[in-house]
């Protein structure tokens, strides 16, 4: 009997919890349907319509901006599933002198605000002309400090013995890592593919203050764009939203199916 | 350091270090490490881009002028409220909601879609609907009417627009911290679980004896990256400011990042907006600092 | 094995590429103090010795059928980047110049970034800005100064409205060429006011408004008046009592604290209403959704209306009566400016002038976004194209410019910090004249 209880009342917080997650979501789809006098009032099914889905793709080039925001993510992502990686296993589990003193800059320079950097960021980039492209907003982020301390914390929970075993059977170092230890480490890259996903999907502050031209915008950008001198048009910007959520949505349902339990520990019975 | 015995580094393993590190530190060292010195070194002029020919060197000026702006002082303290009110929560909800989404449960893909859902949504558009629900009379509002709160506009009353923008951020960032448990959890090996229900132990000791310590180095990412992050909330807070100065209503919601902003950008002294946030790394490495050596005598 | 190598080798890749990245992008320099484009635009001092040059390198440049230059406009709101689109249309044709549009997202997003910008040498050649925080940019030497280009007749300036023209020409020294006008006014929702009965006669002071409000509230428990807190209506109400800022020199007259005392004592009577307690973005949504019957604003009412909701009728009254005040709004005043460090200053005077003396750009302010342009000789077609909005043009003689104190941005967001701290927090005690004595100490002029 207890045992139900407890199941009910865990079955009751989860969806207690999803509701308080779901209702503003489902508010701002509601929202994205209603013509712009109707915007935050309870308005009738009569009212409702796709318009602003269609004015959207009509007077903009919303197809343009996904392709640039699928273009400068699938770079950004990829090469943090490979450069903060490699360095964070080389924090975590090599030996060599100055370990603590990289490690300890870099967690230092994660509590720089980046409002700080971005102008010396932007004049660099503009210095090699690169401002206004694809490579404004993925070079510099193809490898960031957030996920390399990630993988650092998670590769120490690697057991050590693994890596002795598989050096006495002869691999080099490098080899290790990308034989052993990375096929086992799928949370972590699916971790980090889908926070990284959704940031620079989402990233706002990076491409408006790098990029002007209109057909170089990413989604989240041209979609604020859509606004006029004195006000807001607040029902196409949750159009837009919507329009911006749903890759990531379901890249994340795709995604997700990595979160496997026993991947790390099934490699000590082998 | 000294302690240690003289540890003696192989070659191949050093080798192998520096090809793994060279990428990501080149990349930092570039576009992180050098922009950064030389904004750092504005904070000790004043300084306008627009206007470089009229740059001045005016040392501690910009530090002691910050010491005695009532503003700063005032962004700083709420700062330091909401990112110890922001870490606590985030920490203790993620770890919730993951260690409940561990077990057996029907519907884990929607439940994990759903909780992460909020991370997605862009920080403007959250922002705009949390509005709504917390006027006067809101949804939002009503609801905390309960636990005898006022009933008045949230992100106009200079008392609750800070709990606001703390819960608009809990409620989005949760998703994020949640993942990363996710992920520390599933190295816990099930056969720890069973072993100790075989033993007797319920739900809740199996994960404050089994899960809690060994979920360890995902707590010290939690926390250390949640505080990080805290300190650095700025989307949410523009969001409901627009139209407004920064930190509306009033600077009730003002921190040292919206305050280095203003600064820096809406009032073109760049100057002092770097001086801010050289103190607020300042502080934060001391911080640091007093916890690494709190933990070291710990040991 | 194979595996393994091809690992190690892309790694080996990757660092080798960001070395030679590094290396080919040159060495980094101790510290940017110089902007990175050179600088061939004059200094606001150098007039005279500079006018020779100028006329010289004018003519020049009239010979010149050389390669086509590109010229970028920053523009940040989609109705003015059309209307300035149509104002451009040709200019390659007949100037062999090119334009480009750069779309920034806001106008904050603009004015954040446009140090960055400079100092990147990135910024935009062209913007229009309009008069209300543009002392500041003038203060640091942003808007290259076009009086040359007047004195030699590349640009004229005839037949421009002239508080405009005050607006733009700050110690004899051209700082842009105004194209459109907005007098500030009294927006009532027509439809309302019929619904409720309110009689014939508009409200022509704040106590008559008042007097309205409080039946509105007696009767419909609501509140009938709609305030931003923004400085644009604070100001135009500041004007309405015979306030007004005059550049830090009026800013604790006596005007103003009553201006802003009448605020406050109707916000906390309830018959104002303010756009963030509803949940919504500025005065237009609330107007738009018919949550409140009157606030000031613009023209640019008419083209939100006219998209958005059509069947609402709206009535544009000049700004009430204040205590003993005269009336009268604000002039706002949009202008086509130069930025400094712009690589073609002179393709730039060409190109504005191309637009101002044509009819293009007064012709495509009135039709895309009927406001009112900054040329007296286009009143007539003003009136004729728009004829629900004809009285502004009247309205526009009892107008005064913004004359906000120089650090403006900084004076705006105290105001309104100041304003929402008294309203919004009932346990205030702050009076009007406390805010502006406090703004007089901190940014009061002589």
């Amino acid at each position: 009997m207890k045992n139900k209880l407890l199941t009910f009342l865990m079955y009751f917080t989860l969806i207690a919890l999803a509701l308080i997650f779901l209702l503003p979501i489902l508010y701002v789809f509601y929202n994205a349907l209603l013509p712009y006098r109707y915007v935050q009032t309870w308005a009738p099914i009569s009212v409702w319509t796709l318009d602003n889905f269609k004015e959207l793709f009509t007077q903009y080039p919303i197809l343009r901006w996904y392709w640039n925001t699928f273009l400068s993510t699938v770079i950004v992502v990829a090469g943090n599933l490979i450069l903060p990686t490699m360095a964070g296993y080389a924090l975590a589990k090599l030996n060599f002198p100055g370990k603590k003193f990289i490690f300890g800059c870099l967690l230092l320079s994660m509590m720089v605000p980046f409002q700080l950097t971005m102008i010396q960021m932007y004049i660099q980039l503009a210095k090699l002309n690169m401002h206004n492209t694809v490579w404004a907003i993925t070079l510099p982020f193809l490898s960031q400090t957030m996920f390399l301390f990630m993988a650092r914390q998670f590769f120490f929970a690697v057991p050590n013995e693994l890596l002795e075993a598989a050096r006495i059977d002869g691999l080099s170092h490098a080899g290790v890592f990308f034989r052993i230890v990375a096929p086992i480490s799928k949370p972590l890259f699916a971790s980090i593919a889908i926070l990284n996903f959704t940031g620079t999907w989402n990233s706002y502050m990076v491409p408006a203050t790098f990029i002007n031209k209109v057909d170089q915008f990413t989604l989240v950008v041209g979609l604020q764009t859509v606004n006029m001198t004195y006000f807001k048009k607040t029902n196409l910007t949750l159009a837009g939203v919507v329009l911006l959520s749903f890759p990531v949505i379901l890249f994340f349902i795709c995604t997700q199916k990595e979160f496997v339990k026993g991947a790390m520990s099934s490699g000590i019975k082998a | 350091m000294h302690k240690k015995p003289k540890v003696k580094y192989k070659r191949a393993e050093v080798l192998t270090a520096v090809c793994f590190l060279l990428p990501a530190v080149l990349i930092w060292i570039y576009w992180f490490f050098i922009p950064a010195v030389k904004s750092m070194r504005l904070s000790f002029y004043e300084y306008s881009f627009i206007t470089p020919e009229r740059a001045r060197f005016v040392g501690l000026e910009n530090f002691k002028r910050l010491f005695t702006d009532d503003a700063f002082l005032k962004a700083l303290q709420h700062t330091f409220l909401m990112v110890a009110v922001v870490v606590v929560l985030i920490a203790v909800i993620a770890f919730l909601i993951a260690v409940l989404l561990d077990g057996k449960i029907r519907g884990k893909t929607f439940f994990r879609t759903v909780y992460y859902m909020p991370y997605v949504i862009s920080s403007v558009a959250v922002s705009i609907f949390f509005m709504y629900f917390f006027i006067k009379d809101g949804i939002g509002t009503k609801l905390f009417t309960l636990f005898g709160l006022d009933n008045t506009t949230w992100f106009t009353s200079t008392k609750y627009a800070l709990p606001l923008i703390i819960i608009i951020y809990v409620w989005q960032q949760i998703g994020f911290y949640m993942i990363l448990y996710i992920s520390g959890l599933q190295n816990i090996s099930a056969e720890l679980y069973e072993a100790a229900r075989i033993d007797g132990a319920n739900r809740a000791q199996s994960i404050w004896y089994i899960t809690l310590p060994l979920v360890k180095p995902t707590t010290y990412l939690v926390v250390t990256l949640g505080m990080i992050n805290a300190f650095q909330i700025f989307d949410q807070i523009a969001a409901i400011s627009k139209q407004s100065p920064l930190g509306s209503p009033a600077g009730a919601t003002s921190t040292v990042v919206t305050f280095l902003y203003q600064q820096s950008f809406s009032y073109m002294d760049m100057g002092y907006g770097s001086a801010a946030a050289m103190v607020l790394l300042g502080i934060i490495f001391l911080l640091s600092l007093l916890r690494t050596f709190i933990s070291r005598e710990g040991d | 094995m194979k595996r393994k190598i091809a690992k190690k080798i892309t790694g080996l890749l990757i660092c080798t590429s960001m070395l030679a990245g590094l290396t080919a992008c040159g060495s980094q320099p101790a510290a940017d103090t110089t902007p990175a484009t050179d600088d061939t635009a004059p200094a606001a001092g150098e007039e005279t010795a500079e006018i020779e040059t100028e006329e010289t390198a004018v003519v020049e440049a009239n010979n010149d059928t050389g390669e086509d230059i590109t010229l970028t406009i920053g523009v940040w709101a989609d109705d003015e980047s059309r209307r300035l689109e149509k104002a451009f249309e040709g200019i390659e044709d007949d100037l062999g110049i090119q334009i480009e549009f750069l779309k920034y997202p806001s106008d904050s997003d603009f004015w954040d970034n446009i140090p960055a910008q400079i100092a990147a040498g990135t910024a935009p050649d062209i913007i229009s800005c309009t008069n209300e925080h543009y002392l500041q940019y003038i203060d640091q030497g942003l808007f290259e100064p076009l009086t040359e280009y007047v004195d030699s007749g590349v640009i004229s300036l005839d037949g421009t409205w002239a508080k405009a023209m005050d607006a733009w020409q700050i110690d004899d020294i051209v700082y842009g060429i105004p194209y459109a006008l907005n007098p500030g006014v009294f927006i009532v929702n027509n439809n309302m006011w019929e619904e409720f009965g309110l009689g014939d006669a508009y409200p022509t002071t704040w106590d008559e408004v008042i007097d309205i409000c409080k039946k509105v509230k007696d009767e419909h428990d609501m509140a009938a008046w709609c305030v931003n807190i923004q400085e644009y209506h604070l100001t135009n109400i500041a004007l309405s009592f015979g306030g007004g800022w005059d550049f830090g020199k009026n800013i604790s007259a006596k005007e103003n604290a009553e201006a802003l005392q009448f605020l406050i004592d109707s916000y906390k009577e309830g018959y104002i209403v303010t756009p963030t307690e509803l949940g919504l973005g500025g005065d237009m949504d609330v107007m738009i959704q018919q949550s409140a019957l009157f606030s000031t604003g613009g023209a640019w009412y008419q083209g939100g209306f006219a998209a958005e909701a059509p069947d609402i009728e709206l009535k544009y009254l000049p700004i009430p009566k204040g205590g003993s005040g005269t009336g009268g709004g604000t002039c706002h005043s949009a202008a086509l400016v130069a930025l400094k460090n712009s690589q073609h200053p002179d393709e730039v005077a060409k190109a504005i002038s191309y637009v101002a003396e044509g009819s293009k750009l007064y012709e495509a302010v009135v039709d895309v976004t009927e406001v009112i342009p900054a040329s007296e000789a286009y009143f007539d077609y003003y009136k004729e194209k728009v004829p629900a909005l004809t009285k502004l043009v009247d309205y526009l003689d009892n107008t005064t410019p913004f004359s906000y104190p120089t650090q403006s941005k900084k004076f705006a967001d105290s105001l309104i910090n100041l304003m929402q701290e008294t309203m919004f927090d009932e346990s205030s005690t702050i009076t009007g004249q406390d805010i502006v004595d406090q703004l007089s100490g901190e940014y009061g002029a002589e």
